[in-house]
């Protein structure tokens, strides 16, 4: 199924870009092919991350089993943290 | 941290006098005899209620007439200032003003940072009332002790960035506009940057011919313990900068960080509150702001926090909008063009209006054009046009005449009430409730009408904060409303911002488990369920929770500025009162049961049309929510609800009350269109007159 994937707060310095094309059957389809593109840091952050399936959250669904239709928009929306220097996790877009 | 919040905890069998905090005196100013008197306030009143809107409710409650007209004379003005304003406590800026709204018929009350309330202290008072009406243009000075009622004639007809700057440099200001003038119902208050801005206080001012007030003085504001006191501010300015909203969100992105997540979780108010997210709204983000636009931060006095931005906008260095106003002036009118908003809201600014009530006026009045009941050249995502409008609507030119009066009176007049956005005639702000259902019961319940603050926002746990519960369940949704509205009624009257609650709860658990996860939804499922325990908190005898716990700092600084020992239990406790005493106001209006409601949209048509969940269930929540409070069926508190918050001095209104219970709503909008005529009869005097 093509989805849009949209990531908003510090996981968009993850990824580098704010919104993606991708295919997936289920989020945790989804969540593996990321995965595989973006690698360990993004494997790290996306477990801080709220995922929402059309502005619902998803473990409100079946979890990471919800599956996916074409035209579905899947927000990765990361609450802002104070910055840690030591995580190397970049917290702002702007910075 | 070198000594813990309990530590500074003052332990000793105090007084219940405060040797702190407040100046002890109010005055009272008549418009209309020129007379200026003290008007006597105790120290008991000042501590039950801790000054700010909890005072102001009893003070409006006492002195102001049962259905009297809000732009009559008889209408009262409070302006004051809590138990924590201008002592150096967290953003101890803040102070409030009270009246009876003439949007809303109801209380109508606003909280603002900046400078007034601390120079209002120091000018030596907690507060002013003002009654009457000048058959002139006036201001007020207050200045060491002393008021003065002073011509403002060449004033009147000014803007508010044009009046603030004749009342010279220093002190605290209070001004309004063309709009408050013209009475409009949605006219606000301003003070330097910062707005009073909903209810129409503005057009109370107007009515009154008062078009400014100015607090200027020296004095020293009194604290009762100087070494808990100094503590208290390190240890509290600690807590917030270590918080990740108060210490990295607010000041990167200001309030317009959250755009990205309202729109991601369906709450950003879209054409109307026909939607909830576009996928435009990226460019009316704070993030885009801060990338695009931001100078520097800027903030009240006493604010670590300073979610205030300066923008650059058309090669001048200007205030930036706020997310509320990026809400309603944005993506409610399809406006995705984050300069044109904020051109538009300086604009209101200058014509001293809410920029809230002013987007929901036009975004009912785009759809109204839309479907063919109003001709106007109003369309979503047209924005060119809107700065005449809003002028229209400040000058009640045109339809702008009919636009001033909001969009409840609009809708009555032209049809489409389903699609008016507003609750008890305040337009919602910038949380679309369908996907966010706690929310939607709290702007149904919220006393001063469709208000994200005195709902208590429920939302924060919905869709926008760490910890998230399922945003369309209705279970405990009513328990989170009282508990959150109670908490936040009691910030707001001692002088903090509200800001400072999202630090009281804790941050960082999305770190440990992992937020689309099974243990998170059964994380929320215990703090839904945690309903039941919630349910107890009005028949809980909070008052004997007699101690203090660290990450609630509010009843420590109390106690530090006091003297007084002072404690969580007192303070939970003051927040139910003064959110019982306003809605006794309320009721003694003619509100009731059938006016704690929502738009016909918000209600019946799903926001998802393929999701019949997402709308707001209001019937069996508002059940549980009145049980939750101890009201009975009518929405009224009980008898032993009253006695237990020392308002037992209500109980002969109350059986008043129940006795017309039936026909009190009627009898409202009967009164009210009366009052309604006020507006063409003040203006037309006034402008035969000159």
């Amino acid at each position: 199924m093509k989805v849009t994937v949209l990531f908003t707060g510090p996981i968009k310095s993850t990824t580098g870009v704010r919104e993606m094309e991708m295919e997936a059957g289920t989020v945790k389809e989804l969540i593996d092919s990321l995965n595989m593109k973006f690698g360990e840091k993004f494997k790290e952050e996306v477990k801080k991350t709220k995922i929402l399936v059309n502005g619902y959250p998803v473990q409100f669904y079946e979890g990471l089993c919800k599956r996916l239709k074409d035209g579905d928009t899947v927000d990765f929306l990361q609450n802002w943290r104070i910055p840690n220097k030591e995580s190397g996790v970049s917290n702002s877009e702007s910075e | 941290m070198k000594k813990s919040l309990e530590s500074i905890l003052i332990k000793t069998k105090a007084s219940r006098n405060p040797r702190g905090g407040f100046m002890k005196r109010y005055a009272l100013v008549n418009l209309g005899n020129r007379k200026i008197e003290d008007y006597p306030v105790s120290d008991e009143e000042m501590m039950e209620f801790l000054g700010g809107k909890g005072l102001a409710a009893k003070i409006l409650m006492k002195e102001l007439p049962a259905h009297a007209d809000p732009l009559g004379e008889d209408n009262i003005l409070i302006f004051n200032t809590g138990v924590l304003t201008g002592t150096g406590t967290p953003t101890s800026g803040r102070f409030n003003a009270t009246s009876k709204s003439p949007l809303t018929g109801g209380i109508g009350h606003c909280n603002c940072g900046g400078d007034f309330g601390t120079f209002l202290k120091k000018a030596g008072f907690d507060g002013i009332i003002i009654k009457g009406v000048s058959d002139s243009p006036v201001y007020i000075q207050i200045e060491d002790g002393k008021i003065e009622i002073l011509d403002a004639s060449q004033l009147w007809g000014l803007d508010t960035e044009k009046t603030q700057e004749a009342l010279g440099e220093g002190g605290g200001k209070l001004v309004i506009g063309p709009a408050g003038e013209n009475l409009v119902r949605f006219a606000c208050i301003v003070s330097g940057h910062r707005v009073l801005g909903r209810v129409g206080l503005g057009a109370v001012m107007g009515s009154k011919y008062l078009k400014a007030v100015v607090a200027r003085g020296n004095k020293k504001i009194p604290v009762g313990d100087q070494e808990k006191f100094r503590e208290i501010i390190r240890v509290w300015t600690k807590i917030l900068r270590e918080n990740a909203i108060t210490g990295y969100q607010l000041p990167s992105f200001g309030t317009a960080g959250l755009v990205n997540m309202t729109n991601a979780t369906h709450t950003l108010p879209t054409k109307n509150f026909s939607r909830g997210s576009d996928p435009r709204a990226y460019e009316l983000s704070g993030e885009f702001m801060a990338e695009n636009m931001l100078v520097k931060n800027i903030g009240c006095r006493f604010c670590p926090i300073r979610c205030g931005r300066w923008i650059e906008l058309d090669g001048k260095q200007t205030k930036g909008p706020e997310y509320e106003t990026i809400a309603l002036m944005g993506a409610n009118l399809e406006n995705f063009d984050l300069r044109k908003v904020a051109r538009l809201s300086n604009l209101c600014d200058r014509l001293g209006m809410d920029t809230i009530s002013a987007g929901g006026v036009i975004g009912y009045a785009m759809e109204a054009t839309e479907k063919g009941l109003i001709k106007s050249d109003m369309k979503f995502g047209n924005v060119e046009n809107l700065e005449r409008v809003l002028e229209d609507i400040a000058y009640r030119r045109g339809l702008g005449d009919d636009m001033a009066e909001g969009s409840m009176r609009l809708a009555e007049k032209y049809g489409g009430r389903e699609f008016a956005i507003h609750s008890k005639g305040l337009e919602l702000p910038g949380y679309e409730p369908r996907r966010s259902v706690g929310q939607g019961l709290g702007y149904a319940t919220a006393n001063r009408g469709g208000c994200h603050l005195n709902s208590g926002y429920v939302v924060f746990f919905e869709a926008t904060g760490t910890m998230q519960i399922d945003p369309l369940s209705k279970r405990g949704k009513a328990q989170l409303n009282v508990l959150q509205q109670n908490l936040f009624d009691a910030i707001s009257s001692c002088g903090s911002c509200l800001f400072t609650a999202y630090a009281v709860l804790p941050t960082g658990i999305e770190e440990k488990v992992p937020p689309y996860s099974r243990y998170s939804a059964l994380m929320a499922k215990a703090i839904e369920s945690s309903g039941l325990l919630l349910s107890m908190q009005s028949k809980l005898p909070l008052g004997m929770l007699k101690f203090n716990i660290p990450f609630v700092p509010y009843p420590i600084a109390i106690s530090a500025v006091t003297g007084v020992d002072y404690t969580l239990g007192d303070f939970l406790l003051a927040g139910e009162r003064v959110f019982n005493l306003e809605r006794m106001f309320n009721l003694r209006e003619g509100f009731s049961r059938i006016d704690d409601t929502l738009a016909g949209r918000i209600l019946e048509e799903p926001q998802n049309p393929e999701d019949s969940n997402t709308k707001v269930p209001l019937a069996k929540m508002l059940d549980s929510y009145y049980k939750t409070r101890g009201w009975d069926e009518d929405g009224v508190p009980q008898e032993e609800i009253l006695k237990k918050l020392k308002l037992d001095w209500l109980i002969p209104l109350r059986k008043e009350i129940k006795e017309r219970i039936k026909t009190a709503s009627q009898n409202r909008l009967q009164i009210r269109k009366r009052h309604d005529e006020t507006v063409k009869k003040i203006l037309s005097l006034r402008r035969g007159g000159k």
